[in-house]
């Protein structure tokens, strides 16, 4: 009688064990993990699809354990605000906002002082406790500096926000620039893996993203960086995005998911299946531990009845509110979410 | 002041009659981009809680409190 285990059991023993080193790794030495365990995480996206399967169940449910064990229990509210949209010089083949495709978003001048303001006020008084504004540009010149000095002083003067800031490639000088400002975090997404990243931009590379991220933690500032699933990349890229951004200690993570925007070389993509996004979720979570990992754009297309899964799975930060250019769910609609999962959200007061 | 006649579908600039329920879908996370006026494009500004929205050539404005279900 042969003594070989069924195939399907054999899987389910590697998924359990691979699942229980990890486990033994962040839980139990307080360690990262290694790339190995990375790319084997990664590799459970295919079985992650079938509903029949435990995997995505169990790597959930680690991730959620490890986001408490190293994070904590609240919830980062962060709102955004394109404050010059449209019109941007690059390619990126996910963005509406680049000038080379023909979309349908219309470029804009910079966003006033006092429509800076506004869309503070009423971020703070929705949850927000923090706040990125997002300047669609290859890197600020001087006036686009201007601008993000006096929106930074405007959200200080009338807000308890943090700012984050989102402008594109920085130098080192212009990186202490908005440290000496008082701007808490900046936004620089390394977008893919290094690998997949040819495929989405070619009038920048993938090495100048991580130079600014660098210049970033050099200058002082929390570094906010993460980047988009669903484009097209592998599982392993995955896995490889996320070792990238373990290497730069970052202390936020965006999670994006394509929302494929007519116009862009990206249109015809389909839509990531929710099962894999929210195994993605959990990957990040498990390869970057300490970061807070926030649910940005997409969340509501990919994800839809299953938003509250990835914050019981990873996940210790959403944007609420609208996005860029596109919309998101009302705040009342998300902070309901966030009750119904009973999910502590930071700083929150009054609200729920 | 006289009211304005919608024309136009605000989420692809078509006129209203051709595109039905479908663009409500096709857009949904979508803002209103095109003049319902005039078909024209709109200059579009979303904020985190409403988006306003202005059309150069007719001169409607609109601000909505919008945000996708």
């Amino acid at each position: 009688m042969s003594t070989a285990r069924p195939h399907a059991d054999h899987q389910a023993s590697d998924v359990q064990d691979l699942l229980d080193d990890v486990e033994q790794q962040l839980l139990g030495r307080h360690e990262p993990i290694t790339a190995d365990q990375a790319y084997g995480l990664a590799a459970l996206a295919d079985v992650a699809r079938d509903p029949e399967s435990q995997a995505l169940t169990r790597m959930l449910d680690l991730a959620h354990r490890v986001r408490l064990d190293w994070c904590g229990e609240e919830v980062s509210l962060e709102s955004i605000l394109s404050t010059k949209t449209g019109g941007c010089p690059e390619d990126c083949a996910f963005c509406s906002q680049s000038s080379t495709f023909d979309t349908d978003v219309k470029p804009q001048p910079f966003l006033t002082r006092e429509q800076v303001m506004q869309a503070a006020t009423s971020a703070q008084a929705n949850g927000a406790t923090e706040f990125c504004m997002v300047l669609a540009i290859k890197g600020p010149d001087d006036k686009a500096m201007a601008h993000i000095l006096d929106s930074v002083e405007a959200v200080h003067d009338g807000t308890d926000l943090e700012v984050a800031i989102s402008a594109g490639l920085l130098t080192a000088d212009q990186a202490t620039t908005l440290a000496e400002a008082g701007v808490v975090r900046y936004n620089h997404n390394l977008e893919s893996a290094r690998s997949f990243f040819p495929r989405i931009c070619t009038t920048h590379d993938w090495q100048e993203r991580l130079d600014t991220c660098q210049h970033v933690r050099d200058s002082g500032m929390e570094l906010c960086s993460g980047g988009i699933l669903g484009m097209g990349e592998s599982a392993a890229q995955r896995a490889e995005l996320a070792l990238s951004l373990a290497a730069l200690e970052p202390t936020e993570v965006p999670v994006n998911f394509l929302n494929p925007r007519p116009g862009t070389p990206l249109q015809q993509q389909l839509v990531l299946d929710p099962r894999v996004a929210l195994h993605g979720v959990a990957l990040f979570r498990l390869v970057i531990p300490w970061a807070m990992l926030r649910y940005a754009g997409g969340r509501e297309m990919v994800l839809g009845d299953l938003q509250g899964t990835g914050l019981l799975g990873g996940a210790n930060g959403m944007i609420i509110g609208n996005y860029l250019t596109t919309l998101g769910r009302t705040p009342q609609a998300d902070l309901q979410m966030l009750s119904d999962l009973k999910v502590p959200v930071k700083a929150l007061t009054g609200l729920l | 002041m006289g009211t304005h006649t919608e024309r136009f579908c605000g989420r692809c600039g078509q006129p209203s009659q051709d595109c039905a329920d479908r663009c409500a879908q096709q857009h949904r996370f979508d803002p209103d981009r095109f003049c319902t006026v005039c078909g024209h494009r709109l200059d579009v500004q979303v904020y985190p809680d409403h988006v306003e929205s202005a059309c150069k050539v007719c001169r409607v404005r609109a601000a909505r409190g919008t945000a996708a279900p």
